[in-house]
């Protein structure tokens, strides 16, 4: 796959972080869905999983697939393994699988490419910090090993993809840590509740906050935009929604806000699972229309996000 | 005086002065989603008529609704309008779509029925045997015939992919994988 082509210039593609400290605010709903949403119009994606629990890979490969890319050492924790606790070459492509995704769009698989975890991702990063500290590395330049591999390895993958989306594992890893500043674009997957909000403010003083970037890593370039999912019309929810509205359009606001909310519904759930053929099947049922009500404008709003408008 | 609206005269109008009908805009899709597929559904469907679907609506908007059909619905829909396509019954739901479009855009032709193999001949009748000059051949039993096969029950069919539940909600090939061992792994 390349990137997008223009005349005379390769459009470089863009890296997009879908983040949050929290658990179970639909990171990887999102993921998934913006990945089919973009490659169905004719994008090629590629999503790289940053959590061990490796939701997003079997989303997209099936649990068949995603075991044999995990004894195949064919998955993200093996490459770090290679990379950087036993100091080996290895070529960031080879572990990328293309073209994974079964679902199809007019006729044709949605040309979406995987960088797979397995649950080995959290023995390996754990790794990572005992091998680097052995080598006398204090924690920033820890960091700054993990940003320059990152720069160095992952950065150009832009070159070859419209999308790369990274899948961020809650709790932020090292890795994800550095996904999240060095990405185009970090979307917050929020439930507008208490809980989820409370976990938004500790996000945004991590990543975002005074003195959160250091000469090993730079903050990231935009804030972040805060997607609301699992909406459900309730007072709650209404309610955290309107202080989560007027706090996005304040003077200094420190966060956008999708203007679109992404409810609570159960096709988006079945969209997970591997029973849909197609694009269409997937995300529209007998109730919902996901397609035209919810994904087409989130992904005007993610493009216009990227783009600066 | 009319009893009626004209129906399709209403639908031309919302067409050309949408700005008119801001409220319904997304219904507009769905109502146009949920015509066409009650087209192509039609039991009076025939291909001269799919083709007339496509034309008029042009080849991408009748393969987004196509790709909006059920997979049963798609496979039933080719199976009647290309009844003797032979590998349509057992195809992916994915070929079942390709070869409707290709069908749409009289790309596939039509397969001829297959030509209908000839009753094998019966068997000839045992002449009667020799008067006691050859000791009597031992016929072997014709074998019972086989009972016709019962189509499966909807129940015992094999499910389609991901749509049960696994019988052990924690068997996972994945997670029960492990990586081999990298060529320089510490203990």
């Amino acid at each position: 796959m390349t990137g997008k082509l223009v005349p005379g210039e390769l459009v470089p593609g863009k890296l997009v972080a879908v983040a949050n400290m929290k658990g179970g605010v639909g990171k990887t709903t999102s993921v998934v869905m913006l990945a089919d949403a973009l490659a169905a119009g004719g994008a090629s994606v590629l999503v790289i999983d940053l959590d061990p629990q490796a939701s997003a890979s079997v989303c997209f490969a099936g649990d068949g697939i995603l075991a044999e890319m995990i004894t195949g050492g064919r998955t993200l924790d093996y490459y770090l393994g290679l990379r950087i606790v036993d100091r080996d070459k290895a070529a960031l492509p080879d572990f990328i699988r293309d073209y994974v995704s079964s679902t199809t769009h007019l006729g044709e698989p949605l040309p979406i490419s995987l960088l797979a975890s397995g649950p080995s991702l959290r023995i390996v990063e754990r790794e990572i910090i005992y091998a680097l500290t052995k080598r006398k590395y204090s924690m920033h330049a820890i960091e700054g090993h993990l940003w320059k591999l990152f720069q160095e390895d992952f950065a150009p993958l832009r070159e070859q993809y419209d999308y790369v989306l990274f899948d961020c594992a809650p709790g932020i890893s090292p890795m994800t840590e550095v996904a999240i500043r060095a990405s185009d674009l970090v979307v917050v997957a929020c439930i507008s509740d208490f809980l989820s909000t409370y976990g938004l403010k500790a996000f945004y003083e991590t990543i975002w906050g005074v003195g959160s970037a250091s000469e090993s890593m730079l903050a990231p370039k935009r804030p972040p935009h805060v997607l609301i999912t699992r909406w459900q019309n309730t007072k709650q929810q209404a309610t955290t929604y309107a202080t989560l509205q007027e706090s996005a359009a304040a003077e200094g606001a420190r966060f956008r806000l999708f203007k679109t909310r992404v409810p609570q519904s159960a096709a988006l759930a079945n969209a997970l699972t591997l029973e849909y053929q197609t694009f269409a099947n997937k995300y529209r049922d007998q109730t919902r229309d996901l397609i035209g009500e919810v994904i087409t404008p989130v992904v005007t709003e993610l493009k216009e996000a990227l783009d600066g408008a | 005086m009319a009893l009626e609206i004209d129906g399709l005269a209403v639908l031309c109008a919302i067409a050309e002065t949408p700005e008119a009908f801001p409220a319904i805009r997304s219904d507009v899709t769905k109502a146009a989603h949920a015509l066409v597929t009650k087209q192509l559904k039609a039991k009076t469907l025939d291909l001269p008529g799919l083709r007339a679907v496509r034309s008029a609506l042009g080849p991408q908007p009748l393969a987004l609704i196509v790709d909006g059909l059920k997979d049963a619905e798609a496979k039933a829909l080719v199976i009647r309008l290309d009844k003797h396509h032979p590998d349509l019954k057992d195809g992916p739901a994915v070929a079942h779509r390709r070869h409707l479009m290709a069908l749409a855009a009289d790309l596939d032709p039509v397969a001829a029925p297959a030509a209908k193999a000839k009753p094998a001949k019966a068997p000839a009748k045992p002449k009667p045997a020799a008067k006691a000059a050859e000791p009597p051949v031992e016929v072997p039993a014709a074998a019972e015939p086989a009972p016709p096969a019962r189509p499966t029950p909807a129940k015992a069919r094999a499910p389609a992919r991901g749509k049960t539940a696994p019988a052990d909600a924690l068997a996972s090939a994945a997670m029960a994988a492990r990586p081999p061992r990298r060529p320089r792994q510490q203990e």
